[in-house]
């Protein structure tokens, strides 16, 4: 009965043999092993966008958020694979929500709450055990987030006794990519070793002007010691470098001809050279130690360990004219006069250079602006004359060192009732920073701010981004800018007890934390020398959680569950500082977060038919958010800083898969939800350059959608497994209910002073846009041939080929992302002076791969 | 057998291939490749096939023509807008004459600075007039009435617009007003021997509050011609004073209707440097010298100076007379020096701000006591400042930058934060100043000419200083020039509070018509830091702000003195104010009864009259009033010390109410 339950949520064993009898399985299943690879591949080359504004630094909070699995949940296996493509959130939940465990160690970033699936990109072949736990459902290794929680087991003795190679070609954001893995298996001495590499590339994406250079490496040992120790090490890591896509509005896309329209960038020398480039190179290491310590009770801790850069990089200008060649003022919208705005608009159409960035510009600005620098780097009379530029390459950096230990004890009290309890210490420190890359044919760069000496033409230290060096000559490779850590830590410590009756299985867990962050400014800004240097005050939470839940088991085929949640979660450090990158003012009256959430649902496992159908609904309360932009009214940059924040999300899931005939199934999902923001969120607006408060508003955002992933999604697929080793699948997919996310500045009074109350005017500045419903059609296939008569270490050898093909139709009309921006004017009242800037699925997308394995 | 080894050599095979590429992929990753750079851009060499005084006469004023010849006309920029005096626009000229191209963009002169040569083909632009200044654009703008020649979108700037080689230098031409008519427009001239009127000498280039976008001044030649000079409020100098001697002008020409009229690219185009028509001003003959060069000057003897002006600020106040009589510190740029005239000499006709030249031909220059001085005659003290108003920002260093700085910075304003006095109880005589990083000595005059601030008790805990440093002899000094150089240190965002501490509103007078004022006291015990006050007005009970005041940008001042008083006013009010009684016009005082207007330091409420958020009807009860906010004088009671944010508490308690148009009580309490 057990054991039914276990595989119907699409868990195994976890570190835990003795408490669990059920056997792993990934060795065993062949064909089914075969679509995972094809789905692993799909997922991990879905490109990577920026979905706010703002576009920070932080290059993997905006990797696809999907969680890299194949569970077999018949919902959660379509959520997580076909839905992708459109940015499927499950349960409308940000990535915050779902939790990654590696070897014992979460790998969740603790200043954003995302996992960094970059970190092990391209080794998917020993990244493949994996335990899903989908919702409240409790699990063995953690207390568990509320989206999904999952282990991925990479230690080198679970790897299965194998070498392969694969090449794989495709038209998405890589076209090439070879893999080479190689694990021994345990041998007598109880050693056992994995290596795996990869290489992705290519020269131009799907989208224009984007490449993609990925490397991945990754080396574990496993010693046994005994009968009772296992002690494993890995470490890996993927240095990683791509040229980026940049969201646009829908006027240049229809300028230029595409949806796939790409601002970043332009020719040089007859080349294309994209100004946006994300790096990413963080290795990590692992040490576990599992200990059984008898039949019933089982120890595993573990030590991580990560430290590197990721940066993405831009055009930074000084007094110059906006570089970006989208800039709305450039466009033909913005010309009034039809004669300039015919001659505007053919230039855009007829030439590819009008609509890309002008690198030579910027080499022949730089070029011929001379200027003198009185008193450089803070020597009175030191003034250095040269070509001062006026456009770089800017990289903003993000160096992250990060440190984990966990130790989880599961123990089994009684036939009844099995006990599990967890400490962990997790520890973060992210400096970031700004560092002139480029200096585009110029000589040098100066650290001032632009903004503080055109608000501050007087006063000399206003404009300094580091008083303690005025005036900095910057080369490149120098820092610059803003400079400042952000120190996070999380101590937790969690308990859960399960009890398994013939009928009735229940849980209760809690967990308790601790979690501080602090700032550590590496720079005395001139604008607030006071709050800008050394650390900061230590923002403290105390934060509890608790979950409960109860299966009640009709017969072996029939199960209704039901869970719930209490949870308090502290703010993002990104979400409470005003404006970390100047200085180290926090929020008014900051606060946990808290979640209240329940599920309940009805499960049936019959042998021609696996169906699961469930419903949920959860309340976020006191959510907060800071946004920076230029303020039309005001003339400069404004914080604006929003609190009471709550959400409530609720829907059902459906999911089934039939077995219609010999060798064919029938898969079909939904998810059907509705999330919405219900509460007047507070707004404070406060300026950039002197913190003085400008005014505080409503933000009118009751039942405003929650956007960025459709609330609505279908699929509904047939697969034919021939017995012969091969198989062929088509599904489609439905999406509704897609919303574009909204800009609060429009949503105030302010916004729409004046205008007449529900007019199209009106309408125009408040409602939410709605994206029309999409398809999808996916078609996959895998054949895995077995080379007669030859064997190498008495292993058969196997040629395994697989191929998809996504979106079939050709649907270019897919959005799946975007925002409003953030500027608005306040004097035309006009919200298509500022349109909102969209990404577009990729249409036709292909990847075909062959591997050998034995 | 065979078989066995196969396998072993395949498994090191397979080890060696892993570790091969393991190795590549940390070699190839690491060595990034760098961008090939496009060459330098050389300017194609384009010979003109029209004039500009052809293109110009293409032109019927009045009308707006679309240029159909195929031509080119070339011509040097001499205008930009760099300094924001021009803006979106940029004059050319050729030998032929000079005419401005309107261009939809910012920044034009990282592409089309002053010096450059450009070529235009002129075929698809438009000629018009602004007001007979003839001018090309790129269409034509129909969102006014009459229609106006439209800018070039920028977009297009590189399909009309060839740049051409840089740093061609285009002489002025020397002109007499009388001389000037239609075929300069646009050119760049030269008018010598101008001024500008004695009056204007203390008002700014342009409207800082940019109430007006442009300030006209007329200047004046010695020999009676004189001539419209305009400016924009825009333009990055529109804040300076106006300079107060006689000189040369560059400038571009232009006229608007039948008004002549000139626009400075920048300030350095007003060479006003010598003395005024009728005397006075300006300064000597000599050339002009920096601080720097006279104090490079000094070798470690006294020296005889040869001809030479030396320009500066003065930042000392011979009026609190915290230095010898006699002497005044002016600094220049990152140095300063101390000059002295003579005991006698009227020294404190100069205060802080004031632009001096000082004619220091003949004088001394010498260490006094350690610290470089130029001792003069009492006829070299100028008869008037050539601009006021001036403001030198304090550098602000710990005490041991200072330590270590000295004499580099010797009398040049430096602001020390954070430092606590120790010694005496009075501030006369040697007292300590301690930061975080070390002491050194606060010196300041007592004895027989003590400054008048000597007897006032020395401040205690932690402040920030204001002064200047210099050595006597081998000892650090630092000196407060009086004591609004005095700032208690904020309570660090939410400390401070208290009452009797801070700036509260003292009076509200909201009379007939547009008479409208506030007055507000410094009911504090330090001199307030004007840059973290604002007061902001929200009208009929809005929440967001309709008009808001910076008090430091709206009076000019920096800080307000205890006991001192600021008075507001509606820009249309016209009440006689008692004497010597200045009120600055704000449209914070656009209020009429029913309105909300708070005073808050660093973004705190501090004061309020009326409720943010609530509109009373007509007007606030106060007293017990109900029409009191309207056609009445308010005055808050002279036993209240403190703001209260508490406007309830506030309007029943501590407010009297008097008559319409009352404004003798304003600026007193």
């Amino acid at each position: 009965m057990r054991k039914f339950t276990m595989l119907l949520f699409g868990f195994s064993a976890f570190y835990v043999a003795t408490a669990q009898e059920q056997p792993r399985d990934t060795t065993a299943r062949q064909d089914s092993a075969i679509l995972d690879e094809i789905k692993d591949n799909v997922l991990d080359n879905i490109p990577v966008i920026s979905l706010d504004d703002n576009d920070q630094t932080d290059v993997n909070s905006q990797n696809i958020s999907s969680v890299l699995t194949a569970g077999r949940d018949p919902f959660f296996s379509a959520a997580a694979f076909n839905f992708s493509p459109a940015r499927f959130r499950i349960r409308g939940y940000d990535a915050d929500l779902s939790g990654t465990y590696m070897n014992g160690i979460p790998m969740d970033n603790l200043d954003n709450g995302f996992t960094p699936f970059g970190l092990w990109g391209g080794l998917n072949d020993v990244m493949r055990n994996r335990d899903v736990s989908l919702g409240l459902r409790y699990n063995t290794f953690s207390f568990g987030d509320i989206g999904s929680t999952t282990s991925i087991d990479s230690r080198a003795s679970k790897q299965r006794k194998t070498t392969s190679f694969s090449y794989a070609f495709s038209n998405r954001s890589y076209d090439h990519r070879w893999m080479l893995t190689h694990s021994t298996g345990i041998n007598k001495k109880g050693w056992a070793f994995t290596f795996s590499g990869s290489r992705r590339w290519a020269d131009e994406g799907y989208v224009p002007g984007t490449y993609y250079d990925g490397w991945s490496y990754f080396a574990g040992i496993d010693k046994r010691f005994g009968q009772k120790h296992l002690l494993s090490l890995v470490t890996f890591g993927a240095p990683t470098e791509n040229g980026r896509q940049g969201p646009s509005t829908t006027e240049i896309q229809e300028l230029s001809g595409t949806h796939y329209y790409n601002p970043y960038w332009g020719y040089q020398n007859g080349k294309k050279r994209n100004a946006n480039i994300g790096k990413t190179f963080q290795p990590v290491v692992i040490l576990t130690h599992d200990f059984r310590i008898n039949n019933n009770t089982s120890l595993v801790s573990a030590l991580g360990f990560s430290t590197g850069k990721r940066s993405t990089s831009g055009i930074d200008w000084y007094n110059a004219p906006d570089p970006r060649p989208d800039y709305y003022r450039y466009l033909p919208s913005y010309q009034t006069d039809p004669y300039q705005r015919d001659q505007v608009t053919a230039l855009f159409k007829n030439s590819e250079a009008a609509r890309q960035l002008d690198w030579q510009g910027f080499y022949d600005i730089n070029r011929d602006n001379t200027a003198t620098i009185n008193d450089a780097n803070g020597v009175a009379g030191n003034n250095v004359t040269g070509h001062r530029s006026l456009y770089i390459v800017q990289e903003r950096v993000t160096n992250t060192q990060k440190f984990n230990f966990n130790s989880v004890v599961n123990t089994r009290i009684s036939n009844h009732a099995d006990f599990t309890g967890g400490i962990s210490y997790q520890w973060q420190r992210n400096n970031y920073y700004q560092e002139v890359n480029d200096l585009l044919g110029g000589e040098f760069y100066v650290d001032l701010n632009q903004f503080a000496e055109r608000d501050f033409p007087n006063d000399n230290n206003a404009a300094q981004n580091d008083l303690n060096n005025p005036n900095r000559i910057l080369k490149a490779g120098d820092k610059y800018g803003y400079n400042y850590d952000i120190d996070v830590s999380k101590a937790a410590a969690w308990w859960q007890t399960v009890f398994k009756y013939n009928r009735i299985d229940f849980f209760i867990a809690t967990e308790l934390s601790e979690n501080k962050f602090w700032r550590v400014g590496n720079v005395r800004n001139g604008l607030f020398p006071d709050n800008s240097y050394g650390k900061s005050s230590v923002n403290e939470f105390i934060n509890y959680s608790a979950k409960a839940g109860i299966t009640y088991k009709l017969n072996g085929r029939n199960y209704f569950y039901a869970n719930a949640a209490y949870i308090t979660r502290p703010p993002y450090f990104e979400n409470a500082y005003i404006s970390a990158r100047t200085r180290d003012v926090v929020q008014d009256g900051l606060k946990s977060e808290t979640i209240e959430t329940v599920e309940g649902g009805y499960i049936l496992n019959a042998p021609k038919l696996k169906l699961r159908i469930s419903g949920y609904y959860s309340n976020f309360k006191d959510g907060f958010n800071v946004l920076t932009f230029y303020h039309e009214t005001y003339r400069n940059f404004v914080n604006y800083a929003l609190s009471n924040i709550d959400k409530v999300h609720f829907g059902g899931e459906f999911g089934f898969e039939a077995k219609v005939a010999r060798n064919v199934t029938v898969t079909g999902a939904a998810a059907v939800g509705r999330y919405y923001y219900n509460s007047r969120q507070n707004s404070k607006i406060i300026l950039d350059n002197t913190a003085a408060v400008l005014d505080e508003q409503v933000v009118y955002s009751e039942n405003f959608r929650v956007a960025s992933t459709p609330q609505e999604a279908y699929s509904l697929g047939i697969t034919y497994r021939s017995p012969k080793f091969w198989f062929v699948s088509l599904t489609g997919n439905y999406f509704d209910q897609m919303w574009l996310d909204f800009n609060p500045i429009r949503r105030t009074y302010s916004a729409i002073e004046g205008v007449d109350p529900k007019s199209t005017a009106w309408h125009d500045i408040i409602d939410q846009t709605r994206f029309e419903s999409q398809y999808t059609v996916d078609f996959f296939a895998g054949y895995s041939y077995k080379l007669p008569h030859i064997f190498v270490d008495k292993r058969s050898v196997f040629l395994v080929f697989n191929a998809g093909i996504n979106n079939l139709l050709n649907n270019k009309d897919i959005v799946t992302g975007g925002f409003e921006q953030l500027r608005f004017d306040f004097d035309t009242r006009d919200p298509n002076q500022f349109p909102p800037k969209l990404f577009y699925a990729y249409g036709l997308n292909f990847f075909v791969s062959a591997t050998v394995r034995f | 057998m065979q078989i066995r080894n196969m396998k072993n050599r395949r498994s090191i095979t397979w080890l060696s291939i892993v570790a091969v590429i393991l190795a590549t992929s940390v070699i190839v990753v690491s060595c990034n490749k760098k961008f090939d750079e496009p060459p330098a851009y050389v300017g194609p060499n384009i010979t003109p096939t029209l004039t500009i005084a052809d293109l110009k006469a293409m032109h019927t004023i009045g009308g707006l023509e679309l240029i159909t010849a195929d031509k080119i006309i070339g011509g040097v920029v001499v205008a930009d807008d760099k300094s924001g005096n021009f803006y979106k626009t940029i004059a050319i000229q050729d030998e032929t004459g000079g005419i401005q191209l309107k261009l939809d963009g910012y920044d034009l002169y990282t592409q089309y600075p002053v010096g450059r040569q450009v070529y235009v083909n002129v075929k698809g632009l438009y000629l018009g007039d602004y007001n007979r200044l003839i001018q090309i654009g790129g269409g034509i703008d129909n969102t006014v009435t009459p229609a106006r020649l439209g800018y070039l979108a920028s977009t297009l700037f590189d399909q009309y617009i060839t740049k051409g080689s840089l740093n061609n230098v285009i002489t002025p031409k020397v002109v007499k007003v009388s001389d000037l008519n239609d075929s300069y427009q646009s050119t760049l001239i030269q008018l010598d021997n101008f001024e500008f009127a004695a009056g204007d000498t203390t008002k700014p280039f342009g409207d800082t509050t940019l109430t007006s976008s442009a300030i006209n001044y007329t200047i004046k030649s010695c020999a009676g011609e004189s001539i419209t000079l305009r400016n924009s409020s825009y333009a990055d100098f529109a804040g300076y004073n106006l300079p107060n001697g006689n000189g040369s002008i560059l400038a571009i020409y232009t006229i608007f209707g039948s008004t002549k009229q000139l626009n400075i690219r920048d300030t350095s185009d007003v060479k006003f440097y010598n003395t005024r028509c009728g005397g006075g001003g300006g300064g000597g003959t000599g050339s002009v010298i920096s601080v720097s060069d006279v104090r490079a000057l000094y070798t470690g003897s006294d020296l005889v100076l040869g001809s030479y002006q030396l320009k500066g600020v003065v930042i000392s106040d011979a009026a609190a007379k915290n230095l010898s009589a006699g002497n005044i510190i002016l600094q220049d740029g990152n140095r300063g020096i101390a000059l002295y005239f003579g005991s006698s000499a009227a020294t404190t006709n100069f205060h802080i701000g004031d632009s001096l030249v000082v004619d220091i031909t003949g004088g001394t220059l010498k260490s006094y006591n350690g610290s470089l001085e130029i001792v003069l005659s009492s006829s070299a003290l100028p008869a008037t400042a050539i601009a006021t108003g001036k403001v030198i920002v304090p550098q602000q260093l710990t005490i041991d930058q200072i330590n270590t700085q000295l004499p580099d910075i010797e009398y040049t304003l430096v602001k020390i934060v954070t430092a606590t006095a120790s010694g005496n109880a009075t501030y006369g005589g040697n007292n300590t100043l301690t930061d975080a990083t070390g002491t050194m000595t606060l010196y300041t005059k007592s004895g027989t000419s003590p400054a008048t601030f000597a007897n006032d008790p020395l401040p205690t805990g932690a402040n920030t200083w204001t002064g200047y440093c210099n050595l006597f002899n081998t000892t650090k000094e630092f000196q407060i020039r009086n004591t609004s150089d005095v700032v208690a240190d904020g309570g660090g965002g939410g400390g401070g509070g208290g009452t009797g501490t801070d700036l509260l509103y003292s009076e509200y007078v909201e009379g007939s018509s547009n008479n409208k004022y506030l007055e507000i006291y410094n009911a504090g015990t330090t001199a307030a830091d004007l840059s973290r006050y604002v007061v902001k007005l929200y009208a009929n009970g809005g929440t967001s702000i309709t008009n808001q005041a910076k008090l430091d940008t709206l009076t000019g001042l920096s800080t307000l003195a205890p006991g001192a008083i600021i008075v507001l006013k509606n820009s249309s009010a016209v009440l006689t104010l008692p004497a010597g009684i200045t009120a600055y016009a704000s449209s914070v005082c656009n209020f009429n009864g029913d309105d909300a207007i708070t005073i808050e330091k660093d973004a705190t409420i501090i004061d309020v009259f009326g409720t943010v958020g609530i509109d009373p009807g007509t007007s606030w009860t106060i007293a017990g009033s109900a029409t009191a906010a309207l056609d009445h004088t308010v005055r808050r009671k002279a036993t209240i010390t403190g703001g209260n944010s508490d406007w309830t508490a506030s309007s029943a308690n501590e407010w009297d109410v008097v008559g319409i148009d009352d404004v003798s009580n304003l600026g007193t309490r």
